[in-house]
């Protein structure tokens, strides 16, 4: 075969090509091109917006999957523009989507439920935490569960759809925590100097914080003590440190003053004076 | 006690404020001990000598994460002129660094303070900062007779951009930004505060000394223990 004869069958099939037939194709190919553009942008667009929100690892799921979801969505729409019925992919694939969606409903449930908790933000890695009664600190926000570590050092899974719904709370997201502490002195001791020294030593304190201002009252008048509270602030990183130590420096405190921490016990006065022995007899 | 100890150094033996200092001979290597009333502190040097320097450094004691902030609070406030700019001087405490230098290199061994130590949050529990919390006297000429082992001088220049007077109580700085300068009598920072509105004001500090001749303090940040964020400190939560 010579170029002459090659040339001739080209022209003769582009002759045979019609304007009808290759409109369709060319709309196709425009539509999955537009596309390819589309999840370009809107794959930008969520890195520019949810970069602050989610870490990288998970981005890049989530980008990769709104990109080819895109494309993927442009593609079925231009089968039908090619002249191919998608009717029987919808059928089956709506049949297959309502089975898979019974069978995973849980795991969509946390799926969508870690997508939110990584958005919201409630939690992070490292923060103190109590959801669902369980308390500790998060280990991991994954997509399908969040792992804790409790006070025992136990490994605890909680899947996400139960820590989006719960009650969460978050014991160190805020910078300062109160601490408080009861200590019962004795009736016969001076309440407002034990209240003075109490103020010394959170004065001296340098986990105490200065502001906001600590408070310091008497709280009950119990049976056998004077029972004075101590609400102190201090930063949430040392909340557990300071709350060991406060009880125990401000014992030693009254204690140097000669102000007694009151032991239960119980005064048995009579009203009449004491019977004598004759009495007795 | 601040300045460059060269080597040999064994022994080495500094005692300040309750504070002793000692650095022998441990076999073929060197030993750092510091005692206080509160604490002991033991290293092993593995090196037969090396030289050692001790200079105020910016506010990183103890809690490092605390640490990152400095709050002033005036004994007395201080009003400011529409459109006027002054200088105020106050104290601040300090922290004492002891840096291992040798094979032109150099690196932090030890902190310690003389100064009390108090915390203090600046804002709301929410989005507020924990700060290292001092109380300074106003000064309006520079203090003498200050202690440089526990009380340096800030020289704080206050900017009034607004046209009304404002009263201001405290001073808020990002401490990692200090530039600590020193010489024998006194250890200072110089620092100015715009105060852009009754509530809002921006704080930064400056490198250099308050007098002729001091000397720049080595820095933690310097030997690369701390990665610093950002210059300038804005106070929103009042002043």
């Amino acid at each position: 075969m010579n170029l002459e004869q090659i040339l001739t069958i080209l022209l003769n099939t582009f002759r045979n090509i019609k304007a009808e037939k290759i409109f369709p194709f060319i709309l196709a190919v425009g539509i999955i091109i537009s596309s390819i553009i589309i999840a370009k942008g809107t794959s930008m667009l969520l890195k520019k917006y949810l970069r602050d929100k989610f870490d990288i690892d998970r981005l890049g799921i989530l980008l990769k999957g709104s990109y080819y979801g895109i494309i993927a969505l442009a593609v079925i729409l231009s089968l039908p523009i090619l002249g191919i019925d998608t009717s029987g992919f919808l059928v089956a694939g709506g049949i297959t989507g309502i089975v898979i969606g019974f069978a995973s409903q849980n795991i969509v449930g946390n799926l969508v439920s870690g997508l939110f908790i990584m958005a919201e933000r409630p939690i992070r890695i490292g923060s103190q935490v109590e959801i669902d009664q369980i308390t500790g600190f998060v280990e991991d926000i994954g997509m399908m569960s969040t792992i804790l570590r409790n006070f025992d050092g136990l490994y605890v899974r909680i899947p996400n759809e139960k820590v989006f719904t719960n009650n969460i709370i978050n014991r160190g997201i805020n910078v300062a925590r109160i601490v408080e502490r009861t200590i019962g002195i004795r009736y016969s001791d001076d309440t407002s100097k034990a209240i003075d020294i109490i103020y010394g030593v959170i004065e001296d304190h340098p986990y105490i914080l200065k502001k906001p201002n600590s408070d310091v009252y008497v709280d009950e008048i119990k049976d056998g003590s004077v029972n004075i509270m101590m609400r102190v602030w201090t930063p949430s990183e040392l909340w557990y440190t300071t709350k060991r130590e406060l009880l125990l420096v401000v014992k030693n405190a009254l204690e140097r003053e000669g102000i007694q921490v009151s032991i239960p016990h119980r005064v048995i006065k009579y009203i009449n004076d004491k019977p004598s022995n004759k009495d007795s007899n | 006690m601040y300045g460059y100890y060269k080597s040999p150094l064994h022994p080495l033996r500094i005692s300040k404020e309750g504070v002793n200092l000692l650095i022998e001979k441990d076999g073929n290597n060197l030993r750092y001990k510091r005692t206080s009333s509160n604490e002991t502190v033991e290293k092993i040097l593995l090196t037969k000598d090396c030289g050692i320097i001790i200079n105020p450094i910016e506010v990183l004691k103890f809690q490092k994460q605390l640490a990152q902030y400095q709050l002033i609070e005036f004994e007395k406030s201080v009003f400011v002129e529409p459109r006027d700019t002054n200088n105020i001087y106050l104290t601040f405490p300090v922290d004492i660094g002891i840096f291992i230098s040798g094979r032109k290199n150099y690196d932090l061994l030890d902190t310690f303070t003389f100064a009390k130590q108090k915390y203090t949050l600046y804002g709301t529990p929410r989005d507020g900062v924990i700060c290292k919390y001092h109380k300074s006297p106003v000064f309006t000429s520079l203090p003498s007779n200050l202690n440089p082992l526990v009380d340096g001088v800030m020289k704080l220049k206050l900017i009034n951009t607004t046209d009304t007077w404002i009263e201001v109580t405290k001073s808020v700085f990002d401490s990692q930004e200090m530039k600590v300068y020193f010489n024998e009598n006194l250890v200072s920072i110089r620092a100015t505060m715009k105060i852009l509105s009754g509530k809002i004001a921006e704080t930064e500090f400056i490198s250099a000394g308050i007098k002729r001749g001091m000397k720049k303090s080595l820095e933690v940040l310097e030997s690369g223990r701390i990665v610093v964020s950002q210059k300038k400190f804005i106070m929103e939560e009042g002043l």
